[in-house]
């Protein structure tokens, strides 16, 4: 056979099967044909094959070291068809190998990222500024790049669907940076509740201004209203996936705006920022919004302040001083929302949290339990498995709600930030701290890789073996075994001080 | 008659296109170029070796609009190309003497 070299898997006028497999197989695909399909079906033209052949072997070594060579070279074909013109593709990738790292990389790792890049080519090309890659945006930044295009927007159904597109390429850049290890865990869960409450900011602006034009509504009507964040939300520690807790607040059911009544028209402008948020378009959705902790978790949309004092006085249980206790203002008018959590406050720290609180959070857990139980899923859910984020954040909060009254440091809602102030105080110790806040950071980042899969709602380790070994390699493991004893390990550290911490009311 | 050609960062291209349409503006030509202005390109490292990405990938845009129209195309492109960083690009304008139409062979009116 004569010796073949890399470029000729595009150069050649004829390779037989052996010879692809041979050239393609070190790079570690799993069907070294269909790779060869698509490397094929990448370049159609001589001019885009020569400049390809030129960066093939730096293409075949990226794909090689993502988390799935087979679906990176996938995508690999699928991005470079909906590009504009394939040959300065690649010859940019060609000049600049660092970027042809990110793009195939992150082909191999996120479907959920993959599908972002083919649907707008051109977002890899803002995405490799180095402003963009390799920093954090501010708040500031993004508040500033959304007002900028919706100022020329001027259709509020067009003003929507550009925040739907603003989103999809904020998160591509959250992400990559993210499973590049360019961000921490910590300012992932940041950026992404920083982009969070941008949107939503937004998403009021645009229909505050709808509903203010087609009522006539006066101006000061933007100083009587605010939106709450409430908890991951609040706690500004969103995952990729994360439903947005909301609640929306007025300031009194007694006032009025033009024709309409505060009550009228707080319920017709939440409708619309829930819909808003909430609807499917072509350009995909901006958030799930979950209104499920207002009062009675159904009912009204909106509440004035008022209201939710009312509801508070009559029924806050410990799941809603648990709830609270992670409210924080994300749009609107921020006087209002400081009302809110100084009454919030009374409602939080103002009984003690005795052992009926405690049998409360107890039974809680027991009926997570079963669920979890029944769906055989209690060893492999991040979330609400044993040990698991729903543990560490049961153990931060019962801990915080129970001695807040007479600490101030404790009222704190970003979970990491919490454990660490009981640590300062005390309540926990310097073991406890260090299994607990390693544990949050190790299966949040699990987290993340899971919904980063799919733009999906899981919190499960996947059943399938091979498709945990993906999930893993993005974590940066390279056998399966490691990561479950790493988790197992993790898992049963926190069990142990939830159990000794909650179950046995040691608190 | 005028010829605007618009180099614009890529990701900008459909909020561009978008607002062009809104001026009843249907034909243009894009076409991925690169090149650097006073952004001259950025420095990387890979594996250790320190090189520069020297022409960055942009978009150009061309369209042949009527003397009347020219302000308005050009305050529409600035306005949505814009982002307030280096590397926004350019917006330049060329006078035209004449166009035909290739199919009838008929002088064009735009």
């Amino acid at each position: 056979m004569t010796p073949v070299g890399i470029k000729d898997l595009l150069l050649a006028t004829r390779l037989d099967r052996d010879q692809v497999t041979q050239l393609l197989t070190p790079y570690g695909f799993k069907d070294p044909v269909k790779a060869d399909a698509n490397l094929q079906a990448v370049a159609h033209d001589p001019s885009e094959r020569r400049v390809l052949a030129d960066t093939l072997e730096e293409l075949l070594v990226c794909t090689s070291q993502s988390a799935d060579p087979d679906q990176a070279l996938n995508y690999f074909e699928r991005f470079a068809r909906a590009s504009i013109h394939k040959t300065r593709l690649f010859s940019y990738l060609k000049d600049s190998p660092q970027t042809m790292d990110v793009l195939v990389k992150t082909l191999g790792a996120s479907p959920y990222m993959a599908e972002i890049l083919i649907r707008d080519p051109h977002h890899f090309y803002w995405l490799t500024e180095p402003h963009i890659l390799y920093r954090s945006r501010k708040k500031r930044e993004i508040e500033r790049e959304l007002a900028q295009t919706l100022r020329i927007i001027h259709d509020e159904q067009k003003q929507l669907d550009y925040l739907r597109f603003f989103k999809r390429r904020q998160m591509l850049q959250i992400g990559v940076r993210d499973l590049l290890r360019l961000s921490t865990v910590e300012e992932t869960l940041t950026a992404l509740s920083v982009l969070a409450e941008a949107l939503i900011t937004a998403a009021y602006w645009i229909c505050a201004s709808a509903l203010r034009k087609e009522y006539e509504i006066p101006k000061s009507v933007f100083t009587r209203f605010t939106i709450l964040g409430m908890g991951k939300l609040g706690g500004s520690e969103l995952n990729f996936s994360s439903d947005v807790d909301l609640l929306y607040v007025y300031a009194s059911d007694s006032e009025s705006f033009g024709e309409l009544s505060a009550v009228d028209y707080f319920r017709r402008l939440c409708r619309k920022i829930t819909a808003g948020l909430n609807e499917l378009t072509g350009e995909g959705y901006v958030y799930r919004v979950d209104l499920r902790l207002r009062p009675e978790g159904a009912g009204d949309i909106a509440y004035s302040l008022d209201g939710f004092k009312r509801y508070y006085q009559t029924r806050v249980g410990t799941w809603e001083r648990l709830a609270l206790l992670k409210a924080r203002p994300v749009a609107g008018n921020r006087a209002l929302g400081r009302d809110f959590l100084e009454m919030a406050r009374e409602f939080i720290y103002g009984k003690p949290f005795d052992l009926k609180a405690v049998e409360d959070i107890r039974s809680m857990k027991r009926r997570i339990d079963l669920i979890l139980a029944a769906r055989e899923q209690t060893a492999r859910n991040v979330k609400l498995g044993t040990g698991g984020i729903r543990e560490i954040e049961l153990i931060a909060q019962s801990l915080q709600v129970g001695n807040g009254a007479q600490i101030p440091r404790l009222h704190e809602r970003n979970t990491l930030k919490a454990l660490r102030a009981l640590h300062d105080e005390s309540l926990l110790t310097s073991e406890e701290h260090g299994i607990l806040a390693g544990a949050y950071v190790f299966l949040r980042d699990v987290e993340n890789k899971l919904q980063m899969a799919n733009d999906a709602q899981t919190h499960s380790l996947p059943r399938e073996q091979e498709e945990l070994a993906v999930c893993i390699r993005t974590l940066g493991y390279i056998d399966v075994e490691t990561f479950l004893r790493d988790y197992r390990n993790h898992t049963s550290l926190v069990n142990r001080i939830f159990e000794r911490r909650v179950s046995q009311q040691l608190l | 008659m005028k010829l605007i050609k618009a180099i614009i960062r890529p990701n900008k291209l459909e909020e561009v296109k978008d607002a062009l349409t809104k001026l009843s503006i249907a034909g243009m030509t894009v076409t991925e170029v690169r090149g650097h202005g006073r952004q001259k390109g950025h420095k990387a490292v890979y594996r250790g070796t320190e090189y520069n990405v020297t022409l960055l990938p942009k978009i150009m845009i061309e369209l042949v609009i009527q003397d009347a129209a020219a302000e308005d195309v050009i305050k529409t492109i600035i306005e949505s190309a814009r982002t307030g960083e280096i590397g926004d690009g350019r917006v330049f304008v060329i006078p035209i003497e004449d166009g035909y139409n290739i199919r009838t062979g008929e002088r064009d009116v735009v």
